[in-house]
Formats: C-alpha cells, sequence, structure tokens
C-alpha cells in the first residue's frame, strides 16, 4: 500500500460517506504550500466530515492498536485534522491537539506531529490562562504536554516538567477559590473533575522525567503502569464529574503517553552494551539536536529486524530516503566497536561521493567523538599530506582510528594494499551508505567487486548495506550473508518521511494570461496515476506570454521558479547542466524583490568565495538575494559550506546539477525539475 | 481551603433532577421508539465545569424506520410560572438544546463517547443502531438527527410550557432534517414525595 492509497481504507469503512477524500487532501497539502490555492467550501466539509468519521473508526479499533488498519487510520486521521488549524482558544480545542497529537504518535508519524506543533507554538503558548482552577490546570498541562513533543534540548525538558511542579505551588491559591465558588450541590462534581486533573498532571511529569533519564525515579523502570494507573484514576473521576470530554480526552492521551515511551531510545535500547548506554546519554544531552525517540523505521528495525542481533553477519536495511539509517548504522558500529574495538577491530564507512564523506565524517564526529572514539576520513583522489601511506604502512597496524569514512573506490585501494586484513587491526564492520548504488552500471560494479574483495581478505568482516527499497534486497544480503544474511524493510510502505506531493506541470490559458496547474503523479510500483489537476498560479497580464515562457524547459523552469521563491519556503531546482545553474539563477536573482537584512553566515560565505574565485563570481551576488548553486564547478570547500547553509534554511533556492542528489537531506518545500531525464548512468535514484 | 477527599467521600444524595431524568428515558423508551443502552451520562451539576455532557444521548426509531441520533436535555420544574424558568435562563433547557445544535463539536464528543461504550457493552443491537444513525449524521446532502428537550413537572399542563421555547427553536433551526421535539410531562404527584415513593417510604 504506498501512501495515497492508505486513504481507501477509510473510503472502504464508510462506502457512502466518503468519497475523493485522497484527491482533495492531496489538494490541501499543495495549498499549505501555494498561498494561490484554496479548499472550496464543500471540499472542507468533505474533510471535516471525513475526520470525524475517522475518528469513530479509529475507536472501533481501539483494542487493536497495533495492526496496520489502525495505524494507517491514526495517520490519515493526522492528515485530515492538520489540513486547517482555525484557533486555538477552548478546552475543546485543546481535546483536539490531544487528538492531533496522539493519532499522528500512533499513526507512527511522530516526526510530523513535531513539525505541526512547531508551526503552532505560538497559539498554543499565548493560549490565555484563566483563574478558574480546572482550566487553568488542563490548559497549563497541555502546554507542558506540547513542551515534551517539540522540546529541542533536554533542558527544555527539565524546565517543562519544572511547570508542573509550579501547579502544585498553585494549587494552595486557586484551589479553594475555585470550589467555594461552586454551588454546595455541585462541589462534588468540581472537586472530582479536580482531582482527575491533578492525576493528569502526575501522568505528564512522570513521562517527562522518563523522557530525561530512562526512568522515572531511581530505580522504577515500569513506566507504563504508572500511565495507566494514574490514567486509570482520571478517568474515573472524569467520569464521576460528569466531564465526558476529559474522560475522552485522557483515552487518547494514555495510548499517546505510551507509545511515546515506546519510541523512546530508552525503550528500545536500554542494557544492550557499555558503548550504546554511554552513546544514548550523549545523544539526549547534547545541546544540538538532541535525540530521544527513534523514528518508526527504525525502531523497527532494531526491533522487528534484529539489527543488534550478532547473529546475523550481513543487513541490508532498504528503508525509504531520511528515514533516519545513519543513527542506525551508528548503533551497528558501537555494537561491532564493543566487541572488537580491544582487539584493535576498526569500521569503515563507505559511500558514493565526497561530499558525502564530509558530511559523514563531520556527522560521525559529532556523535562518536564525545564518547571517546576516533573518526578519520580519507577521499581526495591524489595523495597530499602522506595520509594515506600512513594507512596502508604495516597493513594499517600503525593506526588508531575507530571509524573511517571514505569513498567505494578509496577503501577498494586501500584495502588491496592491506588494510583491515591484519590480526592486529582487523576490518570488522563495514557500513555501505547508498548501497543501491549496485545497480547501477560502473559504480555497481565497483561496489560489487569491493564487496566481494572484503569478504575475501577481511576475515572477520560484517556488513551493513543502506539503501532506499532496491528489488532484489533480499538476494544481496544472502550473497553476502549466506543463512546469516538478513534484509531489513518496513511493513507500511504507506509510512513517509516528509510530505509530498508529485505532478507535472503544465500551463493553460494564452497570451498574457495563462494559468499553471500542477497535474498529480501517484506512483504505483513504477507506473504513475495520473491524479488531479490543480492550478498553482495565475497569471494575469504579465510582461511575458505563454508561448514565451513554454518556449523551452529551461524558460519554464526559470520562470515557475521565480514565481514560487520564498524565504520561509525554500526549494531545489534541478538543472540539467552546469551552464544551466547560471542561467537559471541570474534570472531568478533579477526576479527577486525582496532586500534581505545582513546575515553573519552568508556574509562569511561571500568573503570566502570572493577569495577563492574573485569578486566577480556570480555566487557573490546571487547570496545576496539567498539564492545558490551547487554543481563539479564549485569547490568542495565552497558546496560543504552551501549544503550547511540550505540545513539551516538560510537559502529559499539552490540551483543544482544532480551532484545534488544523493543522499543528501536538506529542509525543502519543493523539488522542481525541469525534465523527467537527467544525465544519470541509468535511472534517477 | 476545601477539603477534596471528604468531598469525593460525601455520597451525593439522589436528588430530583436525576428521577426526572429516569422517568424521561423510560417514558421515551416505552412510547417514543427510543432506545438509550449507556445510562451513565449526565451533565454535571457544576456551572465553573466544562458543559460537555446532555442528558440523554440515545437513538430514535422514526416513522419509516431509519434511526437516528438522539441527543436530549431534561429539566424538572415545580414553578408556577409558566414557562418556568427552567426553559429559558441561560442554563435553560432552550438553551441548552441551541448549543447542541450549533456545537458540531460538542455532539462529536458524545457520538465518541457512547462509540466508545460500544466496544465495552458488545450489544449488537447497539452496534447497528449506531452505524444506522451514524449513516443519516452524516447524509451526503443533509445531517439528519434528533433533538429531544423534556420537561418534567408536578404542575396543572400547559401549553404555554413550552410553546415559546419551541417557536424559537424551530425558527433558528434552519435545516428541515434535523428533528426537533418538547416534550413536558405532568405528574399528578408533588416533587416532594418523588423520592420517598421510589424508595417505598410513600404511597
Amino acid at each position: 500500500m504506498k501512501a495515497n492509497e492508505k486513504y481507501n481504507i477509510l473510503s472502504k469503512a464508510f462506502p457512502e460517506l466518503i468519497r475523493n477524500i485522497d484527491l482533495i487532501i492531496q489538494k490541501a497539502k499543495i495549498a499549505k504550500r501555494f498561498e494561490t490555492i484554496t479548499l472550496n467550501d464543500s471540499e472542507s466539509q468533505e474533510i471535516l466530515k471525513a475526520k470525524e468519521l475517522c475518528e469513530l473508526k479509529i475507536i472501533e479499533l481501539w483494542n487493536n492498536q497495533d495492526n496496520e488498519e489502525s495505524k494507517a487510520l491514526c495517520s490519515i486521521y493526522f492528515d485530515l485534522a492538520t489540513v486547517k488549524v482555525g484557533k486555538i482558544a477552548t478546552d475543546e480545542d485543546i481535546l483536539e491537539l490531544i487528538k492531533i497529537i496522539a493519532f499522528g504518535y500512533l499513526g507512527e508519524h511522530a516526526h510530523f506531529v513535531k513539525d505541526f506543533l512547531n508551526q503552532q507554538k505560538n497559539q498554543i503558548f499565548d493560549l490565555d490562562i484563566p483563574e478558574r482552577w480546572n482550566s487553568r490546570l488542563l490548559r497549563k498541562c497541555f502546554q507542558v504536554v506540547v513542551s515534551l513533543v517539540i522540546r529541542k534540548s533536554w533542558d527544555d525538558i527539565s524546565k517543562a516538567v519544572e511547570l508542573i511542579n509550579h501547579l502544585r505551588e498553585e494549587q494552595k491559591q486557586y484551589e479553594g477559590i475555585f470550589l467555594n465558588q461552586i454551588k454546595e450541590e455541585s462541589q462534588p462534581y468540581g472537586a472530582a473533575e479536580i482531582v482527575s486533573l491533578y492525576h493528569f498532571a502526575k501522568t505528564i511529569e512522570i513521562l517527562g522525567k522518563y523522557l530525561l533519564e530512562g526512568k522515572i525515579d531511581s530505580s522504577h523502570y515500569d513506566i507504563e503502569n504508572k500511565i495507566k494507573y494514574h490514567i486509570r484514576i482520571a478517568k474515573e473521576f472524569a467520569n464521576a464529574s460528569g466531564n465526558i470530554m476529559l474522560e475522552l480526552l485522557y483515552q487518547y492521551f494514555e495510548a499517546f503517553g505510551i507509545k511515546l515511551v515506546r519510541n523512546t531510545i530508552w525503550y528500545t535500547l536500554t542494557g544492550v552494551n557499555h558503548w550504546v548506554s554511554e552513546f544514548n546519554k550523549f545523544i539526549s544531552k547534547r545541546e544540538e539536536n538532541p535525540v530521544f525517540e527513534l523514528l518508526y523505521p527504525q525502531k523497527e528495525s532494531i526491533l522487528k529486524g534484529e539489527l543488534l542481533n550478532p547473529a546475523y553477519r550481513t543487513f541490508v536495511v532498504s528503508l525509504p530516503t531520511s528515514s533516519g539509517k545513519t543513527l542506525l548504522a551508528e548503533y551497528k558500529i558501537l555494537q561491532a566497536l564493543n566487541e572488537f574495538k580491544e582487539r584493535g577491530g576498526w569500521v569503515a564507512y563507505v559511500v558514493p561521493t565526497k561530499t558525502l564523506v564530509n558530511q559523514i565524517y563531520i556527522r560521525l564526529s559529532k556523535d562518536f567523538n564525545p564518547i571517546g572514539l576516533k573518526i578519520e576520513k580519507a577521499s581526495g583522489a591524489t595523495e597530499i599530506d602522506g595520509f594515506e601511506s600512513y594507512l596502508v604502512e604495516n597493513k594499517g597496524d600503525n593506526t588508531d582510528f575507530d571509524v573511517l569514512v571514505t569513498t567505494y573506490e578509496k577503501i577498494n585501494l586501500l584495502i588491496r594494499q592491506g588494510l583491515g586484513t591484519s590480526e592486529k587491526r582487523p576490518l570488522v564492520l563495514v557500513v555501505v551508505d547508498e548501497a543501491h548504488n549496485i545497480e547501477e552500471k560502473q559504480r555497481g560494479l565497483n561496489l560489487e567487486l569491493l564487496l566481494a574483495t572484503i569478504r575475501n581478505d577481511c576475515k572477520e568482516a560484517n556488513f551493513i548495506l543502506l539503501t532506499p527499497d532496491i528489488p532484489n534486497a533480499e538476494q544481496v544480503a544472502e550473497w553476502l550473508g549466506g543463512e546469516r544474511g538478513k534484509n531489513i524493510q518496513i511493513e507500511f510502505d504507506w509510512w513517509q518521511p516528509n510530505e509530498r506531493v508529485v505532478g507535472t506541470l503544465k500551463t493553460e490559458g494564452r497570451g498574457r494570461n495563462f494559468d499553471i496547474y500542477l497535474q498529480t503523479l501517484n506512483t504505483v510500483k513504477g507506473s504513475y496515476n495520473i491524479g488531479d489537476k490543480i492550478p498553482i498560479i495565475e497569471i494575469k497580464s504579465e510582461n511575458i506570454t505563454k508561448s514565451e515562457v513554454t518556449s523551452s524547459k529551461l524558460e519554464f523552469l526559470k520562470f515557475f521558479s521565480s514565481k514560487i521563491l520564498s524565504y520561509n519556503s525554500p526549494i531545489i531546482i534541478l538543472a540539467s547542466d552546469i551552464s544551466e545553474t547560471y542561467t537559471i539563477a541570474d534570472y531568478l536573482m533579477e526576479n527577486c524583490n525582496h532586500n534581505f537584512n545582513d546575515d553573519k553566515d552568508i556574509d562569511l560565505l561571500k568573503k570566502f568565495v570572493q577569495s577563492e574565485l574573485g569578486n566577480d563570481f556570480p555566487l557573490v551576488k546571487y547570496l545576496d538575494k539567498r539564492i545558490a548553486i551547487h554543481s563539479s564547478a564549485i569547490p568542495d570547500e565552497i558546496r560543504y559550506l552551501i549544503e550547511l547553509l540550505m540545513t539551516e534554511g538560510k537559502l529559499q533556492a539552490l540551483v543544482a546539477t544532480t551532484t545534488i542528489a544523493q543522499g543528501i537531506n536538506f529542509p525543502v518545500s519543493a523539488v522542481v525539475m525541469g525534465s523527467y531525464n537527467y544525465p544519470f548512468q541509468g535511472p534517477m535514484p | 481551603m476545601v477539603d477534596i477527599q471528604a468531598l469525593q467521600n460525601a455520597e451525593v444524595d439522589v436528588q430530583d433532577f436525576r428521577i426526572g431524568e429516569a422517568l424521561a428515558e423510560v417514558l421515551l423508551e416505552e412510547n417514543f421508539k427510543c432506545r438509550f443502552y449507556w445510562n451513565e451520562l449526565r451533565d454535571a451539576r457544576n456551572p465553573k465545569g466544562n458543559k460537555t455532557g446532555v442528558d440523554l444521548v440515545g437513538f430514535i426509531e422514526i416513522d419509516n424506520g431509519e434511526v437516528l441520533f438522539l441527543f436530549g436535555e431534561v429539566k424538572t420544574s415545580s414553578e408556577q410560572k409558566s414557562p418556568p424558568q427552567v426553559m429559558t435562563n441561560p442554563y435553560g433547557l432552550e438553551n441548552q438544546l441551541k448549543d447542541l445544535y450549533n456545537d458540531r463539536n460538542k455532539r462529536l464528543i458524545l457520538i465518541a463517547y457512547i462509540k466508545n461504550k460500544i466496544n465495552l457493552t458488545n450489544n449488537d443491537d447497539f452496534k447497528n443502531d449506531f452505524a444506522a444513525a451514524i449513516k443519516n449524521y452524516y447524509n451526503q446532502n443533509n445531517s439528519t438527527y434528533m433533538l429531544y428537550g423534556v420537561l418534567v413537572r408536578d404542575t396543572r399542563p400547559d401549553e404555554k410550557d413550552l410553546k415559546q421555547s419551541f417557536d424559537k427553536l424551530n425558527r433558528d433551526i434552519l435545516e428541515n432534517t434535523i428533528g426537533l421535539k418538547l416534550l413536558a410531562i405532568y405528574l399528578p404527584i408533588s416533587k416532594e414525595k418523588w423520592l420517598n415513593i421510589i424508595n417505598g417510604l410513600e404511597i
């Protein structure tokens, strides 16, 4: 089942009531990116109806939360409910938000929940906090829940937990007033509601503490029963108070809480080995991008895929792009080092491009240096500093790194010269990133030869191949590992690392008035289904005509990209060659009227480009408009800095050749391509 | 400070409104093809609380055999004036029904709430009624359901008790697919005696 087909589950559950919801959802998703698109009234009504029915179906399957249908419905609910979010002002709105959070988690899209809450952050934290104690408790608790989900650092969680403590202080001030305000006959009801909220608050506090430490107090690990216990009491008291909204809210919150616990690195990876524990402590406490939770494919790989089971020598991990394969590789590396480090064992992390060598080297250094592991890289085509001869001296016996990051070709050379083959410094694990290159003609052969060489020369070596879905993953696993080879795939292929809509752009109209619309394409096993026509831009009295715009793919690409340029929603434009990158970037720059404030990172890069390539190099002026180019014509260091700026969301457009296409992750809102066919060898990655 | 624990331990007296609600439920079931499968649902008498509950949530079978959701409120009054204030005051029956009509979310909470109870009871009639009611509620053209208001009195019957509120609500509810019924029940026994009669202490 592909992502767009999941909506059929809902249509099938209510055949007479729900129609065409998949098309409306696609339109709604595009509407989030392009202001020009809005849903009409009947479409909005359909979404609302589908959302309510979806909730009812989820309740029907409540006792089977782990089955695929149930998870898919939860993820559908999340999609439907986040299409358009109104004002968050009432306690009922909080119930709706808790539903979105819970169903997002139950639908295995916790990463979307985080993005969504970040967008709503201002509304949520500006929520009016009344003096009325019951509402005050509920709203403050809700804000803490949101803080726990969107936390950026260890500190954020700790502060959120602190807020629950503040409520204990406030209790003295507000509780009595609240109860005294209620007529005597109603007091027991009011009191019951308050008691239920106290247990709710307690549950949140427990969750926060567990996120921080992986346990509740010094020895208590049985968090799920704790959560269930407090929620059961909270529900009983909500029922006694007659507040059925709270009862529902607790029901959803409990499911979220348990899911959150099970997603944590603590739940999945406690007690694996010393290195993993140290690593987990470090990655959860570090300032930058702390990790507390695993993504769904990561968890599945470790638990169901038995990734850390040493009985398997080879793993082929076939997961969608950006589902966090690198972290999985890191755990695997730690496992290998735990076993072999004392005997001099080391790990090779091999990637297809020099850009990736740099990216992975930086990532591994950041993650592993603090726990005492040493990372090296080797990528240059020519030997400059004698580092490589040092690598192969005495078959590498003089070296002391734990992980070497390098390209397929380079490691091949090194191993042929003996690196990794000695008893003192054996190669114990090879991580092959972007392993789908094995399908490609030239590089595939290199990679295949490399793996065969390693298998022959390095007796202790295990393999982990990271790849987006490849058709022959099973065979590769078996070729390298025999019976001890395992292919890891996730069961639910509707799972998506990001929300995307694929389509082709077309024009309709004539002269200076025309529309550009998107014809959506749904990929189903290699073939395309043509979907809805969704108008994106309406061109009125432009000083360019439709025939000029559509005279060539390049003209169209330039024109369209300039129309959707926006700093808040960065795009990547794929050019077919180096010269096109300049043509497109020139055009975008000329047509961008926005003036940007100074940014020290941008200025730094500008100065660097000026000193390396001269003041007149076009990239300098592009950067003023937050546009950059990326191709083999740009030196590695500059390319790397551009990638960094893109990752940080400081560029509004990156015009690139296919250099950008392999395995690099950027937060972009759209990728615009001039053609289906790019000069790749073989099909496009 | 108020002792919450003490409040929790205190037995809640069976109050007159509870008797009115029970009576309304029985009468609707006996005479109007209404079915209530879950009776625990009561609007908290907690004016500072969230007003999410209603007195009655169930199903009603109408003339053509279709089954609809029924959302209802029950009020009890001995007041001599007609209509009594429980019909017209801000928390009165008229406004409560108007609220139910206007607030789609409130109705959803009620529907979700009883949907949950199907999982607990595993009663097939409950399931079938729910499925049928859902079809009408989410009808392609117009949502179809029933709003019911019941007034329980120990006074002389008087049309004026309901007329004003009915006319107002009827004007406010725009869709002709949404049913509205107001019903007044007049008991010949004064309210003060109800509880004792139920407990067999008085005949």
